[in-house]
C-alpha cells in the first residue's frame, strides 16, 4: 500500500531523514534520482539508522586500496556505525543481518513509500 | 529481558562551554588560559586521534539539540539514558578525564580543581538523586593531587571514586610515586576508577607497545594495553598490600582478557615473586579481592556462549564484572543487548551487586530493588 510521505523536493539530494509511517518508524533515503526506505532500528544494538549518516558504499579494490561505489550507497548507523545498504537492507559485510527494506517511489512530485497492510492493522489495533 | 535498577559506572559528561571552566580558574590561572585574547588554551592533553567513522567519538543523536558538546546536557541525557534504561546511579566521569595531561603542570592543578567545583556546582548541584561522580586529579604531582582528592570528597555526599585516566609521571600506577594518591583515597574512603585513554590520547607516546596503530580497528584492538599493564602494576608493587581497604574499579577494557592475564601472573608469581616479596598472595586473589571490571566495549563472539565458557575458566567471575553503558561514546553499550549476552543468573550481580560493592552503594534487596 503506498503511503505519500511528502513532497520530493523537501528531501535533500544526498541524504535521508526518519519518518513515522502508519505508526512505524522509517529512514526515507534519497541518493540523487533513487529513493530507498528501511526500517529505523539497527539490529545490532537497536539505535536510530535515522541519526547516523548516508554515504557512498566501500568497495575494496585489493589490499591496501580502498574505493567507493557511487551506486550502492549505504546507511551508517549513529551509534557504533554498523552499515547497511540502502537499496537491500542488507550488512555491508554479513549476508545474515538486515534491515526490512521498503520500496519507494516518486510520483508527481510526491514521495510515495510501499508500506506493508500491516502496519495500518497494527495501528487501528 | 534484565528490568531492575542499573548502577552504571562509565557516563561521559561534559561542560555545555569551556568558558564555564574557565570562569572557576583563580584569577591568575584565568588570565593564564584567555591570555591569547583569541580562544584560550587548551583544557585538556594534546590528543592523538585515530580517525572515527563518523569524524567523532560520539554516537551522533547524542549532540543536544543546542549543538553543545555530548555530555553536557542533562535533559538529554535523562531522556537517552538514565530513564529508558533505569540506571538508578550513574557515575559522570567526565570526557574521559585527561584534562589533568595538560602541559603546565601547575595548570593541571589548577584545572582540576576547577573542574570539581564545576561538576559539583552543576550537574551535582541539579538534585537528581541518580548522580554520582568522579573526582578528578592532577596525576604528575600525587601529593597535590591528595590534597585535591581531601580538599573535594568531604563536600558532597556523591562522589563516587577518584578517576585515573592519564598516568602523569610516566610510569604505570602501581609505582611508589603514586602512593599519596592511593592513601588520600583510602583515607577518604573512595575507590580508585582507572578509566582506559590516558596514554591513548594525551600524546603520551606509550599509547601502545609495538609503536602507533594505523588505523582506529587496529588501535581499538589492542587499546587495553596501558590498562592491564597499570593493573598488573598495582598488583606487583604491592599497592593493595600497602592499602588494604582500597578497591579498583577497571573500566572500558573488556573483559575476555581476565582468565588469560590472570592464568600468567598466577604462573609466573612463584617463580618471580622475588622481586615482589611484599606481594602474600597470588595475584589472582588480591584481583579477586580488589578489583572489579565493567564490561564495555564487551567482547561479542558470533556464539556469546563461547565468552561465558572462557570467562568461567576463571572461577568466581560473576562476583567481578560490573556492567557499564559508556554512554555517550560511539561503541556505548545496551543493558538488553549485553544482558542477552550473559546468564540470567548473573543480571543482579552484572547491573547492581558487584558495581554497589565497590561504591558502597546497598545491595538489591531480596525482591531485586535497589536500598
Amino acid at each position: 500500500m503506498l503511503v505519500d510521505v511528502g513532497e520530493a523536493s523537501a528531501f535533500p539530494e544526498r541524504g535521508m531523514r526518519a519518518l513515522d509511517v502508519n505508526g512505524r518508524r522509517v529512514v526515507l533515503v534519497r541518493w540523487g534520482e533513487e529513493w530507498f526506505g528501511l526500517y529505523d532500528r539497527c539490529p545490532h544494538q537497536g539505535g536510530p539508522l535515522g541519526q547516523g549518516v548516508v554515504l557512498a558504499g566501500p568497495r575494496s579494490e585489493g589490499v591496501g586500496r580502498i574505493g567507493v561505489d557511487e551506486r550502492e550507497p549505504v546507511v551508517s548507523c549513529g551509534w557504533h556505525g554498523w552499515q547497511f545498504y540502502a537499496r537491500t537492507g542488507r550488512s555491508t559485510w554479513d549476508e545474515g543481518c538486515r534491515v526490512p527494506s521498503y520500496r519507494v517511489e516518486v510520483r508527481d512530485g510526491r514521495v510515495m513509500l510501499d508500506a506493508p497492510p500491516s502496519w495500518r492493522l497494527a495501528r487501528q489495533a | 529481558m534484565y528490568e531492575g535498577p542499573i548502577i552504571d559506572p562509565d557516563v561521559h559528561h561534559s561542560w555545555k562551554s569551556e568558558d564555564w571552566i574557565i570562569d572557576h580558574l583563580s584569577p591568575r590561572w584565568r588570565e593564564f588560559a584567555r591570555a591569547s585574547g583569541r580562544g584560550h588554551v587548551p583544557l585538556a592533553a594534546p590528543g592523538t586521534h585515530w580517525p572515527h567513522l563518523h569524524g567523532v567519538n560520539k554516537r551522533l543523536d547524542g549532540y543536544p539539540a543546542d549543538g553543545s558538546p555530548s555530555g553536557s546536557d542533562y535533559e538529554t541525557m535523562k531522556r537517552q539514558l538514565l530513564d529508558p534504561f533505569h540506571i538508578e546511579r550513574a557515575i559522570l566521569s567526565f570526557d574521559v578525564g585527561t584534562n589533568p595531561g595538560v602541559f603546565n603542570a601547575d595548570f593541571a592543578i589548577e584545572l582540576c580543581r576547577a573542574i570539581n567545583d564545576w561538576n559539583i556546582e552543576y550537574w551535582l548541584g541539579m538534585g537528581d538523586p541518580r548522580l554520582y561522580s568522579a573526582i578528578l586529579v592532577p596525576t604528575r604531582t600525587p601529593e597535590a593531587a591528595a590534597r585535591e582528592i581531601r580538599r573535594v570528597a568531604p563536600r558532597h555526599g556523591h562522589l563516587a571514586e577518584v578517576l585515573l585516566v592519564y598516568s602523569g609521571l610516566g610510569k604505570p600506577f602501581g609505582d611508589p610515586a603514586y602512593d599519596p594518591i592511593y592513601a588520600a583515597a583510602a583515607e577518604v574512603g573512595l575507590p580508585i576508577a582507572l578509566h582506559v585513554g590516558g596514554e591513548l590520547t594525551c600524546g603520551t607516546g606509550r599509547a601502545m607497545a609495538g609503536g602507533m596503530a594505523g588505523s582506529r580497528l587496529e588501535m581499538h584492538a589492542v587499546a587495553s594495553q596501558p590498562t592491564l599493564h597499570h593493573l598488573v602494576s598495582l598488583i606487583t608493587h604491592g599497592t593493595f598490600e600497602k592499602f588494604p581497604s582500597l578497591k579498583l574499579m577497571l573500566i572500558e577494557v573488556g573483559v575476555a582478557w581476565i582468565p588469560w592475564l590472570m592464568f600468567t601472573l598466577d604462573a609466573q608469581y612463584p617463580i618471580l615473586r622475588l622481586e615482589s616479596p611484599w606481594v602474600k598472595r597470588l595475584p589472582s586473589e588480591t584481583f579477586r579481592e580488589h578489583v572489579r571490571v565493567t564490561t564495555q566495549p564487551c567482547e561479542f563472539p558470533e556464539q556469546p556462549k563461547r565468552l561465558i565458557e572462557l570467562l568461567q575458566c576463571f572461577d568466581g567471575i560473576e562476583d567481578l564484572l560490573c556492567f557499564c553503558t559508556d554512554y555517550a561514546h560511539w561503541d556505548e553499550d545496551e543493558p538488553a543487548y549485553v544482558g542477552s549476552r550473559f546468564p540470567r543468573a548473573w543480571w543482579p550481580k552484572l547491573f547492581w551487586d558487584n558495581a554497589a560493592w565497590v561504591y558502597g552503594f546497598p545491595r538489591l534487596d531480596t525482591a531485586g530493588r535497589a536500598g
